[in-house]
């Protein structure tokens, strides 16, 4: 057996310690930083009455106390395992992970960049042709198809470039389906639906 | 009895008479409409019940509002959709071996072997007949135990020991869910402390925000769901398939269809839809097993049973009632714990509560059962317990829906073949932008969008860490109840630190808890170390 293939149950194990400490480190900062700095009310107040209630630090400081041990339990289970125990059952994390994460999040962000941006292009398009006079998207807004079209090509971004990055490749018929779901999602939320607005329309 | 059957009476009123006494069937037609909904979804590969009812919920709250007569169509499409999916999964399955829900997997080992032998239309309607049947055992389970279970929980627990039962409830689902108890409790307390952000119980103003205005209101709660439950399985399925790097392998030919099931058929599955029933149904009713471990339960005990056990694994009808009758009679019996104490067991129930979070000022909880005299008081109009008319008028809504399913499931079943064809590649990402828009449309828009893609990530990281999901997000569902709960209990107490283990049956609770723990803690090592 190779030596990479021993490393790979050790390296998987060592995600309990991460967790096992990182959980550590997360109640040590809620206990000294956040919940002092972020709760106004104290873990136990007295009332004007006199009797002793909880105030608004009690159940939080309940919970990152239930996490402490957990956190113990794992780091300690980490050096106390045998050579043929992992300790419990875990996955890992690994750098393809982050980078799938950070693609997502990159044809995520793109996307939404389209849909919150092509409105207001358009206008300025509109404008800078000469073709009239609007004086922002906002007045514009629920004018279709203008108030749609952020939506549209933001979400064929997001479907196709998606579907790319499962099947390594787009066919036309993909293109065909991605756009059959956009205008469907338009029509549900746009035509049928009131008082609904698809993005970016509700943050203007 | 008689204050029973009257309630049991306004329920059913309730649901074809809106509340200004006209005649209306609108929450029939939302069962309807979920039912077959349902069924289609489930029978794509990939998507499952509590995928459907993710997406459905905020356009049915677009459609009927966030009033209290919104309520029973928001519940009756989304009881459908439940329905649906249980019965739709079980296509693909035994088409092309290839399950629609991860309910239909175990369906797969006799189904898609009948299929194979020219028995595809036998497989498709013992199925059927079967996850129907099952469904309505537990229904009916459902309607008698619920009220009996939360009369008694009302009765004898008080706030240390329901504070103790919900406690209890989460140790349990960490450590029945996945192979990590340790890490499935920590991620139902992380959901606790993340469900806090934002509100307090005292008045005092927020709390936890990092000084954030956005999170002043708390975090959005179907953002939140649909990001960890369902934007996390997209990412994950996503990126598995984006490794594959394989063509996708065409589906095969769908198999000779062959003679359809006899009556005489049906009537000689009854004793084993009946046991596998029975077993589906005290897996469901606790929470946080889920339908795998029923329908393996009464695979292995059909099989231990059967008097040609070698017949299974090779296409025996037995097999599929099995599994079929023990899955479908999980999703009724799931609500026992979501109706009698306001505790999700399931992914499902996760929505069902959500869903009467967000609509009307009904609730789940042992309250709901209380059978309050109906009498008429001057000034006052009619006093009544209306939470229970609600509960009667899902219960009604249940039973339409198993109409539905007996009716119209099959006629449905039969065009499914096209759906079981949809390939999951292409799927995915379109759910991904439903999902996206959803959670802008229900929540806030960017807000509610920005939420979606934290705990999506969230529940990628939990996932790829092999984490299960369900204590998070039970945790995070829980977690307001349970301050209010244990918060109560310490000023009862008068500020005594020993609050909870006052009482014996909270002792016992939390003594059941901590047992739990280490024994599904001392498995998971043993398992840990049989892998290794």
């Amino acid at each position: 057996m190779s030596a990479s293939r021993l490393e790979a149950p050790e390296k998987k194990a060592r995600w309990n310690l991460w967790l096992g400490v990182g959980t550590l480190v997360f109640c040590v900062l809620c206990f000294t930083v956040w919940f002092p700095n972020d709760i106004r009310g104290g873990i136990i107040e007295r009332t004007i009455s006199g009797r002793i209630a909880p105030g608004d630090s009690f159940f939080p400081v309940i919970l990152a106390g239930l996490m402490m041990p957990l956190g113990l339990l794992l780091t300690l289970g980490h050096f106390r395992r045998g050579p043929d125990n992992a300790g419990e059952p875990t996955g890992e994390i690994t750098g393809a992970n982050i980078f799938f994460l950070v693609q997502f999040l990159l044809l995520t962000f793109v996307g939404l960049f389209f849909m919150s941006n092509t409105g207001p292009a358009l206008v300025w398009a509109w404008n800078g042709l000469g073709l009239g006079v609007i004086s922002s998207y906002r007045a514009v807004s629920t004018t279709f198809p203008i108030n749609v079209a952020g939506f549209f090509l933001g979400g064929m971004v997001i479907t196709c470039g998606f579907v790319f990055m499962t099947r390594h490749r787009l066919r036309w018929r993909d293109v065909l389906i991605c756009l059959l779901t956009v205008l469907f999602l338009i029509l549900v939320f746009n035509g049928l639906l009131e008082d609904v607005s698809l993005p970016p329309n509700r943050n203007l | 009895m008689e204050l029973a059957f009257q309630y049991i009476g306004l329920g059913i009123h309730s649901v074809f008479f809106d509340a200004d006494g006209q005649f209306w069937l609108m929450p029939v037609l939302m069962v309807l409409t979920g039912i077959i909904s349902g069924i289609f979804f489930g029978a794509i590969p990939g998507l499952s019940g509590p995928f459907a009812l993710a997406l459905a919920l905020p356009v049915l709250t677009s459609v009927f509002g966030y009033s209290n007569e919104a309520l029973l169509p928001v519940l009756g499409c989304l009881v459908g959709l439940m329905k649906g999916a249980t019965v739709g999964g079980a296509v693909p399955a035994i088409l092309f071996n290839t399950p629609g829900t991860p309910d239909a997997f175990l369906t797969t080992a006799d189904g898609y072997p009948m299929a194979q032998k020219g028995q595809a239309r036998k497989a498709i309607q013992t199925s059927h007949f079967a996850s129907v049947m099952g469904d309505s055992f537990s229904d009916i389970v459902l309607f008698v135990a619920a009220p009996v279970f939360a009369v008694a929980v009302e009765r004898v627990l008080d706030l240390p020991e329901k504070s103790a039962l919900i406690i209890l409830s989460l140790c349990f689902m960490a450590a029945v869910v996945g192979n990590a108890p340790l890490k499935g409790l920590l991620g139902g307390l992380l959901g606790m402390l993340l469900s806090l952000v934002g509100t307090t119980l005292s008045g005092n103003g927020v709390r936890l925000t990092l000084g954030l205005d956005g999170l002043g209101s708390g975090v959005p709660l179907t953002s939140a769901v649909l990001g960890v439950l369902v934007l996390s399985e997209v990412l994950i399925s996503v990126e598995d398939m984006s490794r594959a790097r394989k063509a996708r392998e065409s589906l095969p030919q769908t198999p000779e269809m062959g003679p359809p099931l006899t009556w005489a058929e049906r009537l000689r599955m009854m004793p084993a839809i009946l046991r596998s029933a029975s077993i589906g149904t005290v897996i469901g009713a606790l929470p946080g097993i889920g339908t795998t471990t029923a329908a393996t339960l009464s695979y292995d005990t059909a099989k231990r049973l059967s008097k040609k056990p070698d017949e299974f694994g090779k296409g025996t009808p037995e097999g599929v009632v099995a599994t079929e009758a023990a899955n479908s009679a999980v999703s009724g019996a799931n609500l026992i714990p979501v109706m009698s104490l306001g505790i999700p067991g399931n992914f499902a129930a996760v929505f069902l509560i959500l869903a009467v979070e967000t609509i009307g000022d009904f609730s789940f909880g042992p309250s709901v059962f209380k059978f309050t005299e109906i009498k008429e008081i001057d000034g006052y109009g009619m006093i009544m317990n209306k939470d229970l008319v609600m509960a009667f008028g899902l219960f009604t809504l249940m039973v339409m829906g198993n109409i539905f399913n007996w009716t119209f499931g099959g006629f449905v079943m039969r065009f499914l073949v096209h759906m079981a064809r949809i390939p999951k590649d292409i799927v995915m990402p379109l759910i991904l932008l439903v999902s996206l828009t959803a959670a802008y449309v229900q929540d806030g828009g960017y807000r509610g969008l920005g939420t979606a893609l934290v705990f999506a990530v969230i529940g990628y990281l939990i996932r790829r860490l092999q984490v299960s999901t369900l204590p998070f997000v039970i945790g995070f569902l829980l977690a307001p109840a349970l301050e209010q709960l244990i918060r109560g209990a310490f000023t009862a107490s008068g500020g005594d630190a020993l609050f909870l283990l006052k009482s014996p049956i909270a002792v016992i609770m939390l003594g059941l808890s901590g047992f739990l723990i280490v024994r599904m803690v001392l498995q998971g090592r043993q398992k840990a170390a049989s892998q290794s």
